[in-house]
């Protein structure tokens, strides 16, 4: 190949291959992968460990309305002596 | 009032309080703490009486109400500190003064939850209903738990020989039939009817509990209208009109108490009071608060136990301005009675000096103190 045509075809290449990538669609810097973030409509996903009770479990009113569990956990209070004299 | 078992204290209604408005509210929306099976986790940060804060906590839903309530005499106990003010020198001696306070009278202030969910602490505590909230609170477990020496056992009948107050027997009134959810809040209304340049939230709060022009507080013309001149055709009505408060005729003995002295054991730790005599008093003095509103010439006076060395275990002389204010204050005992033997006739009560406070029934040591509500002269006997 004589030294003209082999310039003719490498500029050629390079218009090509300009152009090639020169129309191609940006692309996105890459991010490291995350967690789907569930969607309003999405249902949570089962927990893998038992966690916080759901509003149906609610040890608070579990105790407090055991009247035999309060009376074997309640703690006794110290009696106080008034030492008050007279009329208050 | 029978004490509570530590276990009553806190068992809540299972059936009722969770289909209550109060009931949807989670636990530790109010109380804090964590959810847990386990007692010593689940009580973590636990806040046992939530409305100690009641804007943060009662004011999401009651606003209206826990703006004014922090300056409520309930809640602020400024009575106390009328008297503790006048008596002694600020600022001077406040340390010692708030020592005390502290100790002995902080324990009498009141938080929303001691009305509406609760015993008062200061009587032991403990839910008056499984945490239901009460929109009205209980006359005998949350009114006279606290007020119960003089004003419960005079409204109710207790004192010896003494019939319960006509209200009460006759018209099986509670204590917040008169005294209004505004005037606990602190809610004072009614001021603009006069001022209209003034707004309610602009009247300053009450120094004490005589100490308004609200026309929420509790009078009885509020409900007798036609006895101020004798329109009701009681002829002394209209004789007397605005000279005496009604207490001057219609109620009969009440309780004075003497010499209230308070310290802290040395033994326990625990604060006390000693007084030194309380008994069935009545005397009719001159009206140390004289008002529009409170225009009576002749008042009942009421001895209360203040005495100049009260508070002489926090400090020496912290009540240099002793003779300030009368030892015999201005009264309304809760024991009305339509019929009483000083109103039986005019004489029962002119020239009658056994009724009125002259200064031979005034210790010596506060005769400067009472000058101004000590009867010089008891008014004559009349022809009758």
């Amino acid at each position: 190949m004589s030294k003209t045509l082999r310039t003719f075809f490498l500029l050629g290449l390079t218009t090509g291959l300009l152009g090639l990538f020169g129309c191609a669609k940006a692309t996105p810097p890459t991010e490291a992968p995350t967690q789907p973030q569930p969607s309003e409509n999405t249902p949570d996903p089962e927990p893998a460990f038992p966690s916080e009770p759901t509003a149906e479990v609610n040890y608070c009113l579990d105790c407090h309305t055991d009247k035999e569990r309060l009376i074997e956990t309640a703690k006794p209070e110290e009696k106080v002596v008034s030492e008050n004299k007279g009329t208050g | 009032m029978a004490p509570l078992e530590p276990w009553e204290k806190v068992l809540v209604d299972a059936e009722v309080f969770p289909t209550t408005i109060h009931g949807v509210i989670s636990c530790i929306e109010c109380h804090n703490g964590v959810q847990s099976p386990e007692k010593e986790i689940a009580h973590t940060r636990l806040i046992a009486a939530p409305s100690e804060d009641s804007e943060k906590v009662c004011g999401k839903c009651h606003p209206a109400m826990t703006i004014s309530f922090p300056e409520s005499l309930h809640a602020a106990q400024t009575g106390y500190w009328t008297g503790l003010m006048a008596r002694g020198v600020p600022p001077k001696n406040h340390p010692e003064i708030d020592e005390m306070f502290g100790n002995h009278c902080q324990s009498c202030h009141t938080t929303c939850g001691d009305c509406h969910v609760s015993q008062p602490r200061a009587s032991g505590g403990g839910f008056i209903d499984g945490h239901n909230f009460e929109k009205t609170p209980s006359m005998t477990r949350n009114c006279t738990a606290c007020h119960g020496s003089r004003v419960g056992n005079e409204y109710l009948g207790k004192n010896e020989d003494l019939k319960s107050d006509v209200h009460f027997r006759q018209g099986r009134m509670k204590c917040t039939d008169c005294h209004t959810a505004h005037e606990m809040h602190g809610q004072l209304t009614g001021c603009s009817d006069c001022h209209p340049e003034m707004s309610d939230s602009e009247t300053p709060p009450p120094s004490h509990r005589y100490d308004t022009v609200d026309l929420n507080y509790p009078t009885c013309e509020a409900c007798h209208e036609e006895a101020l001149d004798g329109a009701d055709g009681i002829e002394m009505h209209g004789v007397h009109g605005d000279q005496l408060s009604c207490q001057v005729c219609h109620s009969v003995a009440y309780t004075s108490c003497e010499g209230c002295h308070v310290q802290v054991s040395a033994e326990t730790g625990n604060p006390f009071f000693t007084t030194e005599s309380h008994s069935l008093t009545f005397a009719i003095g001159l009206n140390p608060i004289r008002s529009e509103q409170k225009p009576y010439e002749y008042v009942l006076l009421r001895h209360i136990p203040v005495s100049k060395d009260s508070y002489a275990f926090y400090g020496e002389n912290l009540l240099p301005n002793f003779d300030a204010m009368p030892t015999w204050a201005y009264s309304t005992p809760h024991n009305i009675q339509r019929i009483t033997p000083q109103a039986e006739s005019c004489n029962a009560c002119h020239g009658n000096a056994a009724l009125f406070l002259t200064a031979d029934k005034v210790r010596a040591d506060e005769l400067s103190a009472n000058r101004a509500v000590i009867v010089e002269q008891v008014p004559p006997a009349v022809e009758e």
